[in-house]
């Protein structure tokens, strides 16, 4: 596979996780932004997102209640050279989503898996159609 | 230097500042999310800060402004605004309006300075204040300024001012660049035509083309080529984009 088409192929399974990843790391901890970022840059440049990407996806699961925000002023003998950040926590509906979401792609990875080591194809259609 | 984002306020040196000022202007949400947006880069670059990164890398792995501002954009949905470079098309071609509908004046006002009154058709009395005049040389008919507004419209019309990668959207442009320099194509083929049927002498044939080159550049025709080139240019540059896949997000 060309570099160009990988990358265009990391980028798409990217998209399609990273609300339900974003969730997972607010709910072992809060955290700001920018924290987030580099937690998912922990997975050795397979997850890495930007600024641009990470807020929109942010700003729109707290418009759905998924998780909520609080700005946290500095604390500490340099707290006035720093500045606040914005920090999530996840909520309990987001909690929920967060089940239901691993609980999709666990059922959607498996039956992809099982397509690509080629047994049980007719079993992995009903379950795909399931998920569709 | 001190820059004020919303409720905070940030210690950054000039270039950071105008890129932080760059970003917020490419940004084209609502006041509220640009806001919100501005204060979480900001937090952003302070805490890339501590952890040792310098200013210049932070702006380098962030990517530049029109980049970072079409990620934010393209997730909020919102069309990217267009570059107010533009708008030097039209400022060129109000400069351009106003000398065509100031010719008749100044046509007027050279014609008693320098030209003989042969050389100047009359309508109207030539004493009264409302004297119109028209010279009988071709040059002084305000269709020259066409090919300036033509190009200028194209120049104003081009996608790239929206989105630098844009791959649709050149039609109007290259339609109205292709009306600029159609006189001038169809003027060349019969200058062509007349030099070889043998009618003209070769420094007629010179004096020709002399004049075809310096309509070219004094018509605008040149402006029409431009923007047709950058036209092209650009198309060609975003189908090689398309082919070699899209930019990381």
């Amino acid at each position: 596979m060309a570099a160009g088409s990988e990358q265009r192929f990391v980028q798409q399974l990217k998209r399609g996780v990273l609300e339900m990843l974003v969730l997972q790391l607010l709910a072992d901890r809060p955290g700001h932004g920018y924290e987030l970022i580099v937690r998912l840059r922990e997975s050795g440049g397979l997850l890495d997102v930007k600024e641009g990407t990470l807020y929109p996806l942010l700003y729109r699961l707290e418009e759905e209640g998924c998780i909520t925000s609080v700005w946290n002023s500095p604390d500490g003998p340099d707290a006035p050279a720093r500045l606040p950040r914005r920090v999530y926590s996840i909520t309990e509906d987001g909690r929920t989503v967060l089940a239901r979401e691993r609980a999709v792609w666990q059922r959607f990875a498996g039956t992809v898996e099982q397509y690509l080591s080629g047994g049980a194809p007719g079993k992995a259609a009903g379950d795909a159609a399931v998920l569709l | 230097m001190k820059m004020k984002i919303g409720s905070m306020t940030l210690d950054v040196l000039p270039p950071v500042k105008r890129y932080m000022n760059a970003i917020e202007r490419r940004l084209n949400t609502d006041r509220k999310t640009r806001t919100r947006i501005m204060m979480e880069l900001a937090s952003d670059f302070q805490s890339r800060r501590e952890n040792g990164q310098s200013d210049e890398a932070i702006m380098k792995e962030l990517g530049s402004p029109a980049e970072v501002a079409a990620e934010f954009n393209a997730a909020f949905g919102a069309k990217p605004a267009p570059s107010r470079r533009r708008w030097a098309f039209v400022a060129l071609a109000a400069v351009v309006v106003l000398i065509a509908a100031l010719q008749p004046l100044l046509t007027q006002f050279l014609a008693r300075i320098w030209w003989s009154p042969e050389a100047v058709g009359v309508i109207g009395g030539a004493d009264g204040p409302t004297a119109i005049y028209v010279t009988d040389n071709a040059s002084q008919s305000p269709a020259w300024a066409l090919p300036w507004l033509l190009g200028c419209a194209a120049g104003f019309l081009l996608p790239v001012w929206r989105d630098p990668h844009a791959r649709s959207g050149y039609g109007a442009p290259l339609l109205l660049c292709g009306l600029g320099l159609l006189p001038l194509f169809i003027v060349t083929l019969m200058t062509f035509s007349l030099s070889f049927s043998g009618m003209l002498s070769a420094a007629e044939i010179g004096s020709l083309f002399v004049s075809l080159a310096a309509g070219f550049f004094t018509n605008g025709e040149w402006l029409c080529a431009v923007v047709l080139v950058w036209a092209l240019a650009a198309r060609r540059r975003a189908s090689r984009e398309k082919g070699g896949g899209k930019k990381e997000s």
